[in-house]
């Protein structure tokens, strides 16, 4: 950072006092190139001038007619509360508490009498002024730093893989709460070959600017290391160590966990280097079981170069076809309540076993989140990051699709949901229904719920199942927090859907509730899960 | 007493002599002026205006390092805190009879 000096700028200065005398004296006395002097004979012209231009300095008598001193400094105040003030006054000899407390209880005042020589008193403006440039200058140069940051935090969020993921292989989605703007928290999943996956979640020391940039150093040497290689988790996690000693080497470190899953045969090889392990749960019953061996693992990434990850530190597990696994960063764990107390591991396992027999892959990161929230532990000391997955079954009465939040998806995701009804039911007006259904719905969440969030990593996910007698659309987006009131007509009595929040149409509301038999709708930490029955 | 003034002004306002000879012609003036004002209110025996020019010619005085007039001064502030008329008078006077000296030095 460059800070200026005050020899790179001429020193502005505001002179003001009723006795001209004083004015024309400091004139000659501050006339070296450093100042420029505007003297003003009464507080009123003053502070016009303070209005017109800008000054680095006020040199204020105290005493005047009208408007004293103090009462000219209250103005000020109400402009710039760190200007520099100099009280030139010659009042030395009556200085008393009750002055001396009016001078200093502004931290930029100053005070000098008025039988001043020039050293002292260009000493006292160019420390004061000096003070303030400094302190201008540090807030500009931490203004700029937080934009950055937020610019960095973006595309952070950019380099992850989107929130909601569907393939043919898994369904997987996850949450991401950097404790400040940007975060060393790390995600991945993606294919390595065939049915296999690397599934990686990591967690880099520190939450600024370098363990974000580490973070992306890791994504891509990731992709590097592992896309289209038969990766086995320790010689991963050893390319890793020797990229952290070697390449980047700055001392830092990571806990990650690698795990090579094969969603064609249901296993799953993991190991960990110091990361919190895998746990498993399912619709079926309220248990959370550990994935793989939770004793077994390494150190973390980046301690020792010559650290070697081995295959007998790798543990394997075999996982049901509706197992829904759940990874996280310590941060989860580090969660505390009011009282600083974070939440055992017992517990939470119990919170997300719960948790498991009502929700589903997509949801379940959110609503652990939400729940523990809503009891209390919601203090977040570090960046956390909750992953789940779950493998993709085929389902002949599920449609399930990832909407990109764009005005032009809207018709072609409901005429394509639509043609999937007419196929199932055979209805031509069920379909027509739904594909009315799907674009009110769609329009009301991309226009009003994500004007300014239509971000291609901001995707809708939307599911329909045909069951013998209703259909199932629910749709899940992460747009503006907002609640449907699906028994009143009133449109304003929706949550934050007055007139600016209505459908395109106007109408979008009232056909939703026309069509629908019922509707639920629920916000888990930033998502909103809409689910639709129409009966048939 | 014009060359301590001028002095002064030189060595410690670190103006130049030019300057220094201009700005005691500009003093001598400001000093009539108060004098003037000064003259109606101890007739009057405005003690409050009294303090306040005095305020104001103390500061004035001071920056030049014109101590002969400042202590003057100090004497009528003091009796116009005093509130007494025939101490502004007489000090009022020690103040005409200094400013004189000044304007013939």
């Amino acid at each position: 950072m460059k800070v200026m000096t005050i020899m790179e700028n001429k020193i502005k200065v505001l002179a003001v006092d009723d006795e001209k005398f004083n004015l024309m004296l400091l004139k000659g006395c501050l006339k070296a190139d450093q100042y420029e002097i505007v003297g003003c004979t009464n507080a009123v012209d003053a502070l016009q001038e303070y209005k017109k231009q800008y000054f680095d300095v006020l040199l204020l008598d105290v005493l005047m007619p009208g408007i004293d001193g103090f009462e000219l400094r209250k103005l000020i105040r109400g402009i710039d509360k760190e200007k520099p003030i100099i009280f030139l006054t010659a009042l030395v000899d009556d200085v008393n508490t009750t002055m001396l407390n009016q001078i200093s209880w502004d931290p930029y005042t100053y005070y000098m009498n008025k039988s001043y020589s020039k050293k002292l008193l260009s000493n006292k403006i160019e420390q004061a002024v000096e003070v303030y440039r400094s302190k201008r200058m540090m807030e500009s140069y931490y203004n700029k730093l937080e934009t950055e940051m937020d610019v960095a935090g973006d595309l952070q969020k950019l380099l992850l893989p989107d929130w909601c993921v569907l393939n043919k292989a898994f369904c997987a989605s996850f949450i991401y709460l950097p404790c400040a703007k940007v975060s060393g928290d790390i995600y991945e999943l993606f294919q390595i070959y065939g049915d296999k996956y690397l599934f990686f979640v990591g967690d880099i020391a520190g939450h600024g600017m370098q363990a974000a940039l580490y973070m992306a150093a890791v994504q891509s040497f990731l992709k590097v290391a592992a896309a289209g290689k038969d990766v086995k988790p320790h010689n991963l996690l050893n390319q890793l160590n020797s990229f952290f000693c070697n390449e980047l080497g700055s001392g830092t470190y990571m806990t990650c966990l690698v795990a090579v899953v094969d969603f064609g045969s249901n296993h799953i090889s993991i190991q960990s280097a110091g990361h919190p392990g895998l746990v498993g749960c399912s619709a079926n019953n309220e248990k959370v079981w550990q994935i793989g061996d939770h004793n077994k693992g390494g150190m973390p990434i980046g301690w020792f170069a010559e650290n070697k990850y081995t295959e007998d530190d790798t543990s394997d597990a075999v996982f049901e076809d509706d197992t829904v696994i759940i990874g996280c960063s310590d941060g989860l764990m580090d969660l505390t309540n009011k009282d600083n107390v974070s939440m055992s591991d017992d517990d939470r396992n119990e919170l997300i076993g719960m948790l498991s027999v009502s929700s589903d892959v997509i949801t379940i990161p959110y609503r652990i989140m939400k729940s523990m929230e809503q009891i209390g532990f919601d203090h977040n000391p570090d960046d956390v990051c909750v992953v789940a997955f779950k493998k993709q079954l085929k389902n002949e009465k599920l449609i399930i699709k990832r909407i990109p939040p764009q005005i032009s998806n809207v018709s072609k995701t409901a005429i394509e949901f639509s043609n999937f009804i007419q196929e199932k039911t055979g209805n031509l007006e069920l379909a027509a229904k739904i594909e009315l259904l799907i674009s009110e719905y769609l329009n009301n969440v991309i226009i009003h719920g994500m004007n300014s969030k239509q971000s291609s990593k901001n995707i809708i996910c939307m599911s329909l199942m045909v069951d013998e007698h209703d259909i199932v659309l629910r749709g899940l987006d992460r747009g503006k927090i907002w609640e449907f009131s699906p028994n009143t007509n009133d449109v304003n009595a929706d949550g934050g859907s007055s007139a600016g929040n209505a459908a395109t149409s106007g109408r979008g509301l009232q056909i939703i509730r026309d069509i629908t038999d019922h509707v639920t709708h629920d916000t888990y930490y930033g998502l909103n899960e809409t689910v639709f029955y129409v009966k048939y | 007493m014009k060359k301590t003034i001028i002095d002064y002004m030189i060595e410690s306002l670190e103006v130049s002599a030019e300057d220094a000879a201009e700005l005691f012609d500009m003093y001598l003036e400001t000093l009539d002026e108060h004098c003037v004002k000064m003259q109606a209110a101890v007739d009057k025996a405005d003690f409050a205006e009294i303090r306040l020019l005095t305020h104001s010619l103390t500061g004035c005085s001071g920056n030049v390092g014109a101590e002969y007039i400042v202590e003057a001064v100090r004497e009528l502030n003091a009796a116009a805190k005093a509130l007494n008329k025939e101490q502004c008078q007489a000090a009022f006077a020690e103040l005409l009879t200094r400013r004189d000296t000044l304007h013939n030095a």
